[in-house]
């Protein structure tokens, strides 16, 4: 009996936005404890919330990212239970009316492509942080409300490799919506896993079971398969699969059973009597589609199609935003976009993944870079000699122009101004010349290398080249 | 309408914990008024949500920015605290 | 000249032109309030009182002042005030000291009020006769062994008792117009949502309103203007109400309902008519569900309110080694049994298959309300009806509970519509009860229209005082 994983996934996107979602405090990662926090979020008697605009706006657009249906009109419930992480002890979010239906999202996974439905998409509050310190907890409620948008997808996927391509994939559009900055380490992008194993063919699902919190790509990977595993050997022993939430223990890759009370989930869902229903109009609801950041689909046939990149490279560029951005912004001022590319892939990614540069802190603009480029693409410098600039540029940050003039690296234009270059080698080397004339055209090699050494890349090889035969044949 | 058990539900949802006797009351006075709630549901109409009227539009939401209206001592100042967090007994679940 | 008996537009103008100081009208209304026995208060602020005299006597000097200016008022203990205890009648918050303002007394300072202190009130407003605070009962200033309604009991009493000049209240089911008609005054519930609750302690979010109790209608009218900052509510006072259509609400006027407030309602009607109105009897049918509608709805609202009582954060810190034990600890031993019912009740509507066949009747319930509602408001100005089936109980009538909560029938319908309501003594009700207790007629209004009811509060008001 071949047993085949039905999963279905929830994945948690905190939003982009400066406050949190019903109140005015700081929704940045980090701060001292309890310092982005005010009565509202605090959980004080008294506190009236107050609907950020940006987060329903931003959760609009993942609607648009990702193919839903936007409702015009939507609202929120309370959803009610005790723990110390909320302390309210109910959490706003949305059950009957959520801002986006349906959707999809294509994936591909072991070659083949196929489109992940969603359920919904819903605007909801995210809860604060315990630190257990010996027996106690504390309690820090700096997270606690900030935006977050649950991603809900129908139970579509059958195997690991497909819901990490999704999970990759709905991060980048995320990203390049602006909407989550999909840091998975800070907790904001995270997903729960639903999985349930059945025969093959079956119509019936089996008994599933619910993975918490996960936090990387790769934990989602290992756990989903650790998760299989756990439940085939269950179901092959004849066991059954009993329906509880489970967490994966990252250290250890064991799945551990959160312990939970049998009828801790009536959570008493109903409508927030202090949050007002939203109606948007059509208006609004166009201008957030137009107000829609290029996505990376439409990206990467803009970079194959208009750029004429090839996909390989695309794919490189767009696999990080910001990379993609710096690259659009040297476009921008230096139109050889496939240039550019390759000046990225070759050069500037190299530096990146040797840990030589980092694409959140560049010492220099695109515009720099693009002139860099621009200066190899009009003949001005030599193409060899840009990686030594753009390592000078981010040593320095200082601009290329001024790299160029104070090293004097230059194509000298002038060939009169090559020629005296190249007789000071000749001169400097009369046993090479004299082996030449000789017959020994090996040795041009050795005065092409010391003429380009003395000229630092200041000349087209070609030019040596030419001028160098000539002296040497012509005298 | 309100049987021991689910008396006991709801106690656990409310995180009430009564006496034996208190209980009892309690739980036959609950029923009294559970009674006359009841009526409730012979009611014939239904809710519609969008004809309440009770929503506001776009325009009238907050601007996203930030403001910080108060600090970890006036949080804290009428609890124990320890390194501007609230202390939680241990937590089971 | 006894200033503590003057209504606060006559406290103004004798302040204004200089006939008295803030200094000795605060000091005569300190005194009253130390002495009295009513238990009106849980709080009193002499100290912040004083010190808030001095501020408002420079206004007053600098010609900066406002109608409410120097003017000593009372404040329910729901409202937080900084650095004041804010105890919602409660042992759960006995030592509750917030560090914020609710937005009114932000708005009140900013006038220079003078606040005597904080008025006791039912446990987190959730009772009708004061006699579920965790500080004792408050006795009605008419009668000492009687109630003085609730849950702005304290509120009612102390302005009845001239232990201040007005109060500011909060109506989530009648909380501010029955404990004014038991104790004889005006009380305005305004339209929801006029006044800002930031910083009012919820008990149901969707009915939460906060209003005036004062000793006339437009002293109502006055603190309207102060704390919204718009000057329509005064400007119908005085008026006269020739021509005005006015309904009388048929389901609350039946035989449930004492002979003598009836014929207090009926002489005010006639008296409405001398005046030149149109009275006519009119039904709203789907009322026979309001109160079952108010407790489902509410008490579901109150469960999620007070949830956030669990002794981490402020409030009773019970015992217990677990999070869980604390919490129970905390809840059992902070909270009283009208608020533990209450939570039970919400609890019951909410669950499992009870939110449809429970919870979400009673949206419905509400949504014919004020169909209804608005329906007759299209039709007439004003609805009349009586506050409370009856005067002022005995302190020590055994409580019923079902009797109790179907006796909220008579003020929970505004509170389902979002209504404005003000409740006012109606004429000759000395006449009718015996001993004399007030009795309270209704009158509600169209939304966002304050002014029309308090113009015929007023009217009756002049009729009462011929």
């Amino acid at each position: 009996m071949k047993l085949y994983p039905t999963i279905g996934l929830e994945t948690h996107a905190e939003l982009m936005t400066e406050s949190k979602l019903f109140c005015s405090c700081s929704a940045k990662f980090g701060g001292e404890e309890n310092e982005h926090c005010c009565i509202g979020c605090s959980g004080f008697p008294g506190a009236i919330p107050s609907l950020n605009k940006k987060a329903l706006e931003l959760i609009v657009r993942a609607g648009f990212a990702l193919d839903c249906k936007i409702s015009r009109f939507t609202k929120w419930e309370r959803k009610n239970y005790f723990y110390p992480d909320l302390p309210a002890a109910y959490q706003v979010s949305q059950m009957e009316r959520p801002v986006c239906v349906g959707g999809g999202l294509e994936i591909e996974a072991g070659g083949e492509t196929k489109t992940i439905r969603l359920n919904r998409i819903h605007l909801e509050e995210d809860a604060g942080k315990l630190n257990h310190v010996g027996g106690k907890s504390l309690a820090d409620y700096n997270r606690t409300g900030v935006p977050l948008i649950e991603i809900v997808t129908e139970p579509d996927f059958h195997s690991a490799e497909e819901v990490v391509a999704y999970v990759e994939k709905l991060r980048q559009i995320l990203q390049y919506g602006d909407i989550c900055d999909g840091k998975m380490e800070q907790g904001s992008l995270r997903c729960d896993v639903n999985i349930s194993l059945a025969p093959f063919g079956s119509e019936k699902l089996g008994t599933r079971t619910e993975i918490k919190n996960l936090n990387s790509i790769k934990a989602i990977g290992r756990a989903i398969a650790a998760e299989i595993e756990r439940q085939t050997d269950l179901l092959e022993n004849g066991e059954a699969i009993i329906q509880q939430t489970l967490r994966f223990d990252d250290a250890t890759g064991e799945i551990i059973p959160m312990r939970t009370k049998e009828d801790a989930h009536d959570y008493r869902y109903f409508p927030d009597p202090d949050i007002p229903p939203v109606v948007l109009s059509e208006e609004e609801i166009e201008r957030f589609r137009q107000a829609l950041p290029e996505l990376p689909g439409i990206r990467l046939k803009r970079y194959v199609n208009d750029f004429k990149l090839a996909e390989k490279d695309a794919v490189i560029i767009l696999n990080d935003k910001r990379v993609s951005d710096f690259y659009d912004a040297a476009v921008a001022v230096h139109n050889n976009p496939k240039t550019l590319a390759n000046f990225i892939v070759v050069e500037l990614l190299r530096r990146v993944n040797l840990g030589e540069a980092d694409m959140g802190a560049l010492p220099f603009s695109p515009a720099d870079f693009a002139d860099l480029q621009r200066s190899v693409d009009e003949g001005k410098l030599n193409r060899d000699v840009r990686k030594d600039v753009l390592r000078e540029m981010l040593e320095s940050g200082k601009s290329p122009g001024q790299i160029c003039d104070e090293g004097d690296l230059w194509l000298k234009e002038d060939s009169g101004a090559v020629e005296a270059v190249i007789n000071k080698v000749l001169e400097a080397n009369p046993k090479a010349v004299e082996q030449y004339r000789n017959g020994e055209v090996k040795v041009f090699g050795f005065l092409m290398g010391q003429a380009s050494k003395e000229l630092k890349g200041s000349a087209a090889p070609a030019t040596v080249k030419n001028i160098l035969e000539s002296k040497l044949k012509g005298e | 309408m309100i049987d021991n058990k689910t008396f006991a539900r709801l106690s656990e949802l409310s995180k009430f914990d009564f006496t034996e006797e208190g209980g009892a009351r309690f739980n036959s006075e609950l029923n009294e008024i559970a009674e006359f709630v009841s009526k409730v549901c012979d009611f014939g109409g239904e809710y519609d949500d969008i004809a309440d009227n009770n929503h506001v539009t776009f325009s009238q939401l907050r601007e996203d920015v930030s403001v910080s209206t108060a600090t970890p001592e006036q949080l804290l100042a009428n609890t124990e605290s320890l390194n501007n967090c609230y202390i939680i007994p241990k937590v089971i679940g | 000249m006894d200033l503590t008996k003057l209504s606060l537009k006559q406290l103004n103008t004798a302040l204004s032109e200089r006939q008295i100081s803030v200094k000795e009208v605060v000091g005569d209304y300190l005194e009253r309030a130390k002495q009295s026995d009513l238990n009106a208060y849980i709080t009193l602020t002499e100290e912040t009182a004083l010190q808030s005299a001095q501020t408002a006597q420079k206004l007053f000097d600098s010609g900066e002042s406002t109608a409410l200016t120097g003017i000593p008022c009372s404040i329910k203990d729901n409202i937080c005030t900084a650095e004041i205890k804010t105890t919602n009648g409660s042992k759960m918050l006995e030592n509750f000291v917030p560090f914020y303002d609710a937005d009114l007394i932000r708005t009140l300072k900013s006038q220079g009020f003078v606040m005597l202190g904080k008025t006791n009130m039912d446990e987190f407003a959730m009772g009708n006769s004061n006699r579920t605070s965790y500080f004792g009962n408050v006795r009605n200033p008419h009668d000492r062994e009687r109630v003085s309604g609730g849950s702005s009991g304290g509120s009612a009493a102390a302005v009845a008792a001239d232990l201040c000049c007005y109060s500011i209240g909060t109506d989530t089911g009648g909380s501010i117009r029955q404990p004014a008609a038991y104790c004889g005054i005006t009380g305005l519930k305004p339209t929801y949502g006029r006044i800002s609750r930031t910083g009012v302690t919820a008990f149901a979010g969707s009915f939460d309103t906060v209003g005036p109790l004062a000793k006339t209608a437009e002293d109502c009218a006055i603190i309207m203007e102060a704390l919204t900052g718009e000057k329509s509510y005064a400007s119908k006072i005085g008026n006269g109400i020739k021509g005005m259509k006015i309904a009388l609400i048929k389901e609350l006027f039946t035989e449930n309902v004492d002979v003598n407030v009836r014929e207090s309602v009926s002489q005010t009607l006639d008296f409405l008519r001398s005046q030149g109105a149109q009275v006519e009897k009119v039904s709203l049918p789907a009322l026979d569900y309001a109160a079952p509608a108010y407790f489902t709805l509410a008490s579901a609202e109150g469960v999620s309110a007070l949830s956030r009582f669990d002794g981490v954060k402020y409030g009773l810190r019970g015992e217990g080694a677990t999070y869980d034990e604390r919490l129970r600890d905390s809840r059992t031993r902070g909270l009283g049994e009208e608020v533990k019912r209450r939570i039970m009740l919400g609890n019951f509507v909410l669950s499992g298959e009870n939110m449809n066949t429970y919870f979400r009747k009673g949206l419905a319930i509400r949504q014919q309300i004020t169909r209804e509602f608005n329906a007759l408001l299209n039709d007439y100005d004003v609805a009349v009806s009586p506050t409370s089936s009856r005067s002022a109980f005995s302190l020590d009538e055994p409580g019923d509970f079902v009797k109790i909560y179907s006796s909220t029938l008579y003020t929970v319908p505004m509170n389902l519509a979002g209504l404005p309501c003000v409740s006012t003594p109606g004429v000759n009700s000395v006449k009718f009860d015996k001993p004399y207790m007030p009795i309270g007629v209704s009158l509600t209004g169209r939304k966002f229209d304050e002014a029309t009811i308090l113009q015929v509060a007023d009217c009756i008001e002049r009729g009462r005082n011929r």
